[in-house]
């Protein structure tokens, strides 16, 4: 009496449930990553602000970058290719990238506070990240460069600690998204990191490097006699002139690096040999990438081995085929400052949990030894006399010993040259180094030095 | 008293997830497990223990398995509506105590379940009567334009779920009643036999009023539930396949009509074809739900962690989703997984049911609770429009909590009294001293069911289902009937 009818009923809400199963099925896993993705979907702004990621606060604990309404913000511009732009469609760069786990909360997450969020599906807690930027610095250094193009770099030589790093023309990282076109197609290349991933010609800012092998290698003193009459010479057929006129004919070497003479330094470079010159600019980190949070291209010597003649002359005195970033460039003048030790340059001093747990410490490290510290002294006595006495003028402070040496280094034929300087402060017990290239802006002596004073000066003060 | 083994084991496995439940939504939310909105879930368990002990205290011998699945369901509804409206869990608490005390009072209470098919045209009459009020007086509290409900704003229920036990309990005793009569073929429409229109009409007339007052209230849910129960219950009666057929056919007819009709309906369908027509706009909901379902994945965003909340009307509407969303594929799973079982258990009760009242209103009571969670199921999975039934045991809703238990309980007095028989059929001492057993054992009411002349008073043995020869097929189980002109013997019977 009814039984089969209820049988068959039984069966029919068996296979409806099945179906409901199947179904539930479809929408979640099948459907799941799509729906879960779908830009209609209001988790992934929830979540997004719920996840919390950590916040980058400069030297002084300013924040300078965190997270707003789902949205990352920057402080000001001056930072942003420091901070790197955090894009869900155009991806990551700066320290946004190279911290993201941390920032994220991904990594560096003690295991028993891990398993526990597993366990609960709590949402990673990020952490925040301390540079080494001072933003006051920074700012003054974005508007002492103006509308120049280039780079300023300012490292702390006992440490290594950059206090400022800026690279221009800047942009707002907070709107990336919006501005992906024009930012990516604009021809002053915004997007790019000078500072660490530019490539120039050095100039005469690389004399420092000849200068160093030279004397480390016991070819030459300071205190050496070296000529120059005729403000020019010729080396196998191809003449090679100063850029400017000495005031003396014949004078010592401190001069001749004082002076930037071309001449002098291409027959330094002859003697030292190409292979030597190699290995103390490899020393210095030139030839190599130099190690670094963010991101960095390779520096060169040259392309040509074995080098002929003129290629090596014309490397000694800052051109031939060398190309060097601005970051280098302040680790060449911070080694010089540092007795021969060359520093390892660093944004981020600091990892720490939202509690104030300190998850990573940077501790200050070296890239190994350029030159003796006998040489260093050497070079820095030279690079104060180019602040007294030579081109590098426009650099000195007031009451402060200064060191620098300029360049002007040729770029594009038909464009005006680069404009570099690279300094140290106070020569006797160095606290800072810095290093400012300006670029188709002409003499260094007349550009980069004014500026590189400019936040030298500013920095003395707030750097102890 | 009854030793209840299995019954306490199983529910304290079923009370486990809703335990869980509460640990992780203590870490979840850093509150202590001594919160105050935590106290209606341990509440609710200790309810249903209670609920345990009563019915072995007062020598219950019905089934074991219902109440630690209801359990299970109810603990799983009082944990998600804890962590989506907390403010609400001490009414569900509430309704779910009044619930199980009715629960536990038809389970054991001096009465018997046959009773029933005394009052069908009661119910019929009582049932349109409480839709008829409801047109008249019906509220509106919770502002969504359906007036569904009677009563105080401050304490509503709804009468749909009402009737629809109404509806069961009619048409069990009609159908019971009437059923010889339905079967017998009077009219023959070519291979297609049709029942006397006589009989058959009443039963349309009923079915088609209460339909169309329904859907006259938008109550499209439980017009779809009604229409389903009515076919369910005809099918399992009559026994012909091709009413199932004819009901599909008319089911079509009928919703071609309300959709060119209504225009509340043309929006539910409208909406159901293509969520992502309007997403922001009116299929808002069934959007959300989908993103819902998504989120959630396999595994689930956890408990606490999703954002369930984001679907409007998720712990009346959509509390499947907020589990799916939360527990993931895998807790949705479990979830149908109960429910299948609660279905097949009161299936399984309805075979073993001697009476034909009984095991037609065992069938349609739990047809009822399976029906329903598929309409609501499906409408929040998209596979049928979004109709505004609960999800039985886990929606928020007092009427619809306290009409589950109730149809529980009728289906543990059910498996009590077919226990107590089996029990007094092999001669058990204990079975004879309860005054209720001793009442059992006297012929139940009813022309259908009077004994064959010469059998013995007392004897239960007649009612027990032995294998029948092939002759005997259509006679209901007994041996002997009374004889007449509408005797169904030797008419080859159906099935």
């Amino acid at each position: 009496m009814m039984e089969q009818q209820i049988r068959r009923l039984g069966s029919a809400f068996l296979l409806g449930f099945a179906l409901l199963a199947c179904t539930a099925g479809y929408w979640q896993a099948v459907q799941g990553p799509s729906l879960a993705a779908n830009p209609g979907n209001p988790r992934l702004a929830a979540a997004e602000q719920r996840a919390l990621r950590g916040r980058i606060l400069d030297r002084n604990g300013r924040v300078v970058a965190e997270t707003v309404d789902g949205q990352r913000r920057a402080a000001t511009p001056a930072l942003a290719q420091v901070l790197g732009y955090y894009s869900a469609r155009y991806g990551t760069t700066g320290v946004e990238r190279a911290y993201d786990g941390q920032l994220s909360g991904r990594a560096g997450e003690p295991l028993a506070a891990r398993l526990r969020r597993l366990l609960l599906g709590t949402p990673r807690q990020g952490n925040d990240v301390q540079l080494t930027i001072d933003t006051g610095l920074q700012e003054l250094a974005d508007r002492a460069l103006g509308n120049a193009r280039g780079a300023v770099v300012l490292m702390d030589v006992r440490t290594g600690a950059l206090l400022v790093s800026l690279s221009k023309p800047t942009f707002d990282p907070a709107t990336v998204d919006e501005h992906w076109a024009s930012l990516s197609q604009d021809d002053g290349r915004p997007l790019y990191n000078r500072v660490s991933q530019g490539l120039y010609v050095p100039g005469s800012t690389f004399k420092a490097v000849t200068a160093a092998a030279a004397i480390d290698s016991g070819l030459i003193q300071p205190s050496t006699p070296v000529s120059d009459p005729t403000g020019d010479v010729t080396i196998e057929g191809f003449r090679i002139t100063d850029a400017e006129k000495m005031p003396r004919s014949t004078f010592d070497f401190a001069h001749a690096f004082a002076w930037s003479s071309n001449v002098v330094f291409a027959q330094v470079g002859l003697s030292v040999g190409a292979e030597r010159l190699r290995d103390y600019a490899g020393r210095f980190g030139i030839g190599r990438t130099l190690p670094f949070e963010l991101e960095t291209s390779p520096t060169s010597f040259s392309r040509t081995w074995p080098m002929p003649p003129v290629l090596l002359a014309s490397t000694a005195f800052g051109q031939g085929e060398l190309l060097v970033s601005p970051l280098q460039m302040a680790v060449v003048a911070a080694t010089i400052a540092r007795d021969g030790d060359v520093p390892r340059p660093y944004v981020v001093s600091q990892v720490r949990m939202p509690d104030g747990t300190i998850l990573e410490q940077h501790t200050p490290g070296s890239l190994g030894r350029a030159i003796s510290p006998p040489t260093a002294a050497a070079l820095r006595s030279m690079m104060a006399l180019a602040v007294e006495e030579g081109f590098a003028k426009n650099a000195a402070i007031p009451g402060v010993r200064v060191g620098g040496k300029t360049g002007t280094a040729q770029s594009v034929p038909g464009m005006p040259d680069h404009s570099w300087y690279i300094g140290i402060a106070p020569v006797d017990q160095p606290r800072l180094a810095i290093a400012v290239l300006m670029e188709f802006s002409g003499w260094g002596s007349l550009e980069a030095a004014p500026v590189a004073r400019q936040v030298m000066a500013q920095a003395l003060q707030v750097v102890r | 008293m009854s030793w209840r083994g299995t019954e306490l084991g199983l529910l304290v496995l079923a009370l486990l997830p809703a335990l869980c439940g509460a640990l992780l939504l203590a870490q979840v939310l850093e509150r202590p497990l001594t919160d105050p909105r935590f106290r209606p879930l341990f509440a609710l368990a200790g309810l249903l223990l209670l609920c345990h002990v009563a019915l072995a205290a007062l020598r219950f011998r019905g089934d074991q398995v219902l109440l630690p699945l209801v359990a299970a369901l109810t603990g799983t509804g009082m944990v998600l509506v804890t962590r989506l409206v907390p403010a609400l869990a001490p009414r569900q608490l509430l309704w779910a105590t009044i619930g199980s005390s009715v629960m536990v009072a038809a389970a054991v209470g001096p009465w018997e379940v046959r009773l029933l098919e005394r009052y069908k045209y009661s119910s019929a009459a009582a049932g349109i009567l409480l839709v008829a009020l409801t047109l008249v007086f019906g509220l509106d509290p919770n502002g969504s334009g359906d007036r569904l409900w009677l009563g105080t704003p401050a304490l509503a229920f709804q009468p749909s779920e009402v009737l629809k036990v109404l509806l069961v309990v009619f048409l069990a005793g009609y159908l019971v009643d009437k059923r010889e009569l339905l079967t017998a073929a009077q009219l023959r429409l070519g291979p297609v036999r049709l029942p006397p229109l006589p009989y058959l009409a009443p039963l349309l007339a009923m079915w088609g009023l209460s339909l169309a007052l329904l859907i006259w209230q938008k109550d499209l849910g439980a017009a779809i539930l009604f229409f389903g129960i009515f076919l369910v219950m005809l099918y399992v009666a009559v026994g012909q396949a091709w009413y199932v057929a004819a009901g599909g056919a008319l089911f079509l007819l009928g919703s071609a009509a309300c959709y060119a009709l209504f225009g509340h309906v043309r929006l539910r369908v409208a909406i159901w074809l293509n969520p992502w027509l309007e997403p922001q706009g009116r299929s808002y909901q069934i959007a959300q739900a989908l993103y819902s379902l998504g989120s959630g994945g396999i595994l689930g965003a956890g408990l606490g962690r999703g954002y369930p909340l984001y679907v409007p009307a998720v712990h009346t509407d959509f509390p499947f989703v907020a589990f799916a969303e939360e527990a993931g594929l895998a807790g949705a799973l479990a979830l149908l997984l109960l429910y299948a079982l609660l279905v097949t258990r009161g299936l399984q009760l309805a075979l073993l049911a001697q009476l034909p009242f009984n095991r037609l209103l065992a069938t349609g009571l739990t047809a009822v609770l399976g029906l329903q969670t598929m309409v609501i199921i499906g409408g929040n999975l998209r596979v049928i429009p979004l109709t505004g039934v609960t999800l039985p045991f886990i929606s928020y809703g007092g009427s619809s909590l306290l009409v589950n238990f109730a149809i529980l309980g009728v289906l543990l007095r059910l498996s009590h009294e077919e226990a107590v028989r089996r029990l007094r059929a092999t001669g058990s001492a204990e079975g004879a001293a309860d005054s209720v057993d001793r009442r059992l054992a006297e012929p139940p009411v009813g022309r259908a069911l009077q004994p064959a002349p010469g059998t013995r008073l007392g004897h239960d043995r007649q009612w027990r289902m032995a294998p029948l020869p092939e002759r005997e097929r259509g006679t209901m189980g007994y041996r002997r009937w009374p004889q007449g002109p509408l005797s169904p013997c030797g008419r080859g019977g159906w099935g």
